[in-house]
Order: C-alpha cells, then structure tokens, then sequence
C-alpha cells in the first residue's frame, strides 16, 4: 500500500442551506438574461407590465379625487367602482405579458443547457434534478410575480391607505391572499410549462413556437368540441377561461353574471390548472437527466 | 477504512447497446489511468461512477454512499466530463463562482476557491476574460478548474487532455500526478497510451465495455503467459553475447539488430534472464550500454489484451 502525503485539507466547514445554492442558479440566470442580446426585449415588456399597472393606480388615484372629474363633467357615478373585481382586471390585464415574458426568459433556460450539454455541470454537485428545476423555475416565477402580485398589492395598499381606508380592508380581506394565490398559481403553470417545453428540444425557439402551438392548439380544441357536443362545460379544457374561473372564485365574485356564464365551478378549474402543472413537471422530471442517453 | 471508489458488477446498458458490462473495481488514492479506444465504455465507467448514469445492474459505492441517490457526496467528488458546455456570457472567474456556490460556499470562501483553481491551472492571467473568447486548450483547462476548485477527494477525469496543446499536456499531467501524490483519488480516462504510461503505473483497461485487466501495469504484464516477455539491450560485441544467451534455459528466442548492435531476448520468466544476463555479462567482460523492456509498458500491455480478447472472440 503506498503512501501518500496528505499535503491538502478538505474544507470541513458547514455549507449554506440548499435553498441558497439552487437560488444560485436562479440568480445567475436573471443577470445573464439581463445582461445578454434580449435584455431591450426585456426591458420593453417590463415597461410595458409597468406602464398598465400604472393607468390602474393612476384610476385609483383619480377615483380618490374625484373632484377633478367632477370638474370636467365626467359623471363619477356610472365609473367603475375599486373593488374586487379591479383587482383581478389588474391581474389579468398581465396575460399578454406574462406569456411573453414566459416564451422569452424561458424558451432556452434547459434547451440551451441540453444543447450545450451542460447538463452534468450542474447535477454533478449536491443539487438534487429538483433542485435544478426549482432554480430555473425561479428564473420564470420571480419576473412573472413581479408583474402580478407584487404591483397588484402595491395598488391595492396604496388604495387602503388612500380613499379605501380601514373599511375597504374590512371589506376586502381576502384580496391580499387571493392576488397572492392566483399569481403564483399563474407563475407556476406558465413557468412548468415553459421549462417542459424547453426540456423536450434543443432549441429555444422550437420550445417557444411548441408553447405557442400548446395555447392556440388547446383552445381550440375546447372550443371545437363545446361547438360539436353541443355544451358549453368542455370550455373547461381552455386554460385561459380556467384561470379567469379560478380568479372569479378567488377573488369572491362567484355573485358576478360572468361566474355564472361558466358551467363549471371556481374548485374544478383550479384542480385542472393544478393537474396540468403536474403533468408538466412530471413530463419535465422524466427529461431532465445528468446525461442524455441517446437510443 | 471505507474504500473511494468501488464498483460492483456494474453494467450499464443503453437500451441494446451495452455500455459497460459486470465492472468489478476499486479505486484508491493514487492516479489511476484508464484506457481504452474510443467506444471501449470510458466515459459510461466514469460517469456511472460519478452517480451521472444509473447502474442498469450492480451498485457505486463513493465512500460506502450510492452517489446516484445521495447528492452530498458530490461534494467529495469532482467530475471533469467530456462535454463542452458552458455559458459563454459569463467569465470564468464568475462560472467557477457559481459553481461553488451551488456546492454550498459562502461567496467569500468561494471567491478565495476561485482563485486558487484558476491558479492551479493556470487561468489566473485572465479570470476577467468571457468563456466565449477562450480557445480549446483554455476551456479544458476551465474544466479542470471546475472539477477541482471545491477541493475534492475523489477526481474523475474524462480526456482532460484532449483539444490541448503539449505544453498543456504537460502542465496538466503534473498538475494530475500532483494531485494524486498528495492522495486524491484520481481516475483519468485517456486513448493515448503513451501519456497515461508516463503519468502512472497504475492502469484499468476496458473493451467493448468490459474490464480487460486493473493493477499495477508491471504486474499485469507479469500475468500475461501466452506472451513471452521482450529484453532488449545494446552492447559492444552483440554477436558474442547473443550466442551465449541461446544456450540459456529460460530464452526462448533471440534476434539480432546488428545495424544498432541491439539483441532482442524472448522469454517466459525474466527474472531468470536478467539474473543469468548479468552473470555472463560480468564473466564475459561485456559492457552493456542499454537494456529496456519494451513490451512491459502499457501500450503493450493493451496490445496484448486486445489481441488476446479478439482472438478469444473468434
């Protein structure tokens, strides 16, 4: 048995919680996306998120001053009031954007690590494949809540603190939890499927046409066979009613003429939302692999 | 002691094709080189080995744990693999950052690790420099850099030295042959066998995804009997000595190279030759002016081991 000097000394300290070493990747990410080519593209959809959070705050402002319509003859009485349901028009007014900022900052977030074959760069650390994922997923959830959530309650308290007062929030206790909830339900769907389509391919434009197809494609089909079956509960299959189905629920507005135009309820289309998102992570638990074994 | 490395009847097939087939073997500190053409199942032994490709049967075990079902003993673990993705964007000075705050550093002890593997592999000149600028020779050595900037105890090292230029070579195979003189364990995949028998005796051979010999490469030579073992020396008079050595019991054959004055001796047990060589060089007055082994080196040894098996094959 030879003998061997031991000159090096393995760090013996204790590592940082798993937590901090997968938001690594998140981190790392966010400031290669806005440091590499589509950062103006980036930058503009922000702006964008931005500029209509604003024309709701600035309704919120003009709503608790109405005097200055008053002035102009504008009659106050027959505008929209701020209620529940404002909140969720805020929150919806973002679908453009959040697909956008999805197809965007998602399209190559595994596709191009599967190109590269960078792959085992990653999994051959502690860093559990679900790991990984909870660091890409983060990549996607942050900037998608940071259009939703975050400027929604920025409104809604700026609207409390404001005309709203102690009584809105009496009212509306549950909007600050609904506005969470649907946000994150929207990040996370929309962040899964991204990521799974980017798992499938090599190609993040491939990834990024496959989830545009996966939209139109899906609705359509709901649409094609509420026509031919005669029944409007097959509109259950559109994601995109599921989700405003699911915020009218959320939100308190099943009394709404709009909750009643669908035929099913708020908790069934949250439980298809829900399975959809674990379809998609299960689809992408299967790809994702350390090394991709070509048959 | 908990042993490294060992395997246990591993294979690893891809679906049909067969990667690796019933590898039995343990790993301890030290360098160990292992061989094989392209396709013989290098890069299937090493990465089942780093816990990237599951056992289609047997089990890894990395300091008695599984490392496909236990991550933290990547820790312990640096994989160099054969691929070449990184993210171009980024420096590598940042790339290695983050791969060491993925293992779990503080950012002030992984900016310290940074440096220091860059250091080691020579990439310290230019840590501000993007990946994307690196030539082929700059990125392998950033991989080398990211297998062992968390200062493992175990290196696997799939071709390190393929894209690099000599002094590349070089400079790397010192930097392995420091690594395991300081008692890592370092497992190096390599196709050329000249460079693997400069850097260490200690070899596994694979073929068509099965273990042709592990150990000592002297000692695995000494095992193969079907081949007689080859002297070679190169003396003033070789025509007077090489009539003496026939007569020897133990040579099989000699043959002449009257244009270098070199004989070539065949035998089945050296040790005898070399005692009985050195009798008759000192009675004879013979001044031998050089004397190798030419076939107990690991080229040969491959040689015969391939030849063998695909004899054996049909």
């Amino acid at each position: 048995m030879p003998v061997y000097d031991q000159q090096y000394h393995p760090w013996a300290g204790k590592p940082q919680p798993r937590w901090r070493r997968w938001s690594v990747i998140t981190r790392y990410h966010l400031t290669l996306l806005f440091t590499g080519k589509g950062r103006n593209h980036l930058v503009t959809l922000l702006v964008i998120a931005g500029f209509i959070h604003f024309c709701f705050l600035a309704y919120v402002y003009i709503m608790a001053n109405r005097q200055i319509l008053q002035q102009y003859a504008i009659p106050v009485e027959r505008l929209p009031s701020i209620n529940a349901q404002f909140f969720l028009t805020e929150i919806m007014a973002q679908s453009l954007t959040v697909a956008l900022l999805a197809l965007i900052m998602g399209a190559g977030l595994i596709a191009d690590d599967r190109r590269d074959n960078a792959l085992p760069l990653y999994l051959s650390k502690p860093l559990t494949v679900a790991e990984y994922l909870l660091g890409k997923l983060g990549v996607l959830a942050l900037p998608i809540l940071g259009v939703t959530a975050v400027p929604t309650l920025l409104v809604f308290g700026l609207h409390c603190l404001g005309e709203g007062g102690k009584d809105f929030i009496l009212t509306y206790w549950r909007l600050p939890f609904a506005i969470v909830a649907l946000s994150v339900l929207i990040a996370l769907f929309c962040g899964t499927l991204m990521l799974m389509a980017s798992s499938l391919v090599k190609k993040g434009a491939i990834a990024g046409g496959m989830v545009v197809g996966l939209f139109i494609g899906h609705n359509v089909l709901a649409g094609v066979l509420s026509g031919i079956l005669e029944s409007r509960k097959y509109m259950i299959l559109s994601l995109q009613f599921d989700f405003h189905r699911l915020g009218l629920w959320l939100f308190g507005l099943e009394h709404l003429a709009e909750a009643r135009h669908y035929p099913f309820s708020g908790s069934a289309a949250g439980a298809v939302i829900v399975a959809a998102t674990a379809l998609c992570w299960a689809i992408l638990w299967r790809q994702v692999r350390p090394v991709e074994v070509v048959k | 002691m908990t042993l490294p490395v060992a395997l246990h009847d591993v294979s690893k097939w891809y679906g049909e094709v067969l990667g690796i087939n019933g590898i039995t073997v343990q790993l301890t500190p030290g360098v160990t080189g292992l061989l094989g053409p392209n396709g013989a199942g290098k890069s299937t032994l090493l990465k089942v080995t780093a816990g990237l490709l599951r056992p289609s049967r047997g089990r890894v075990e990395i300091f008695g744990a599984d490392p496909w079902r236990e991550v933290e003993v990547y820790r312990r673990i640096g994989f160099c693999h054969d691929g070449d993705g990184f993210y171009d964007a980024l420096t590598g000075a940042d790339f290695l950052l983050a791969s060491l705050r993925i293992h779990g550093f503080s950012r002030q002890r992984a900016e310290a690790m940074t440096c220091a593997a860059l250091e080691q592999v020579g990439l310290a000149d230019e840590p501000r420099k993007r990946i994307g600028a690196y030539s082929k020779g700059m990125r392998q050595r950033l991989k080398l850099a990211h297998a062992i900037a968390h200062d493992p105890e175990i290196l696997l090292l799939d071709e390190p030295l393929a894209g690099m230029d000599p002094v590349g070579r070089r400079r790397t195979l010192d930097l392995v042959a420091r690594w395991g003189a300081e008692g890592k364990t370092v497992a190096i995949s390599s196709h050329i066998l000249h460079e693997i028998d400069a850097l260490t005796s200690n070899i596994m051979m694979i073929s068509h995804g099965r273990l042709l010999a592990a150990g000592d490469v002297h000692e695995v030579r000494g095992l193969l009997r079907e081949h007689p073992h080859q002297i070679y020396l190169e003396c003033a008079e070789p025509r007077a000595l090489a009539g003496r050595l026939i007569a020897v019991e133990q040579v099989r054959q000699v043959s002449l190279d009257l244009a270098r004055r070199g004989i070539l001796i065949e035998t089945f047990d050296p040790d005898a030759v070399y005692d009985r060589l050195a009798q008759v060089a000192i009675e004879d007055g013979v001044s031998i002016d050089l004397m190798t082994s030419p076939d107990d080196n690991v080229q040969a040894v491959f040689a015969y081991l391939t030849r063998s098996r695909s004899e054996d094959g049909g």
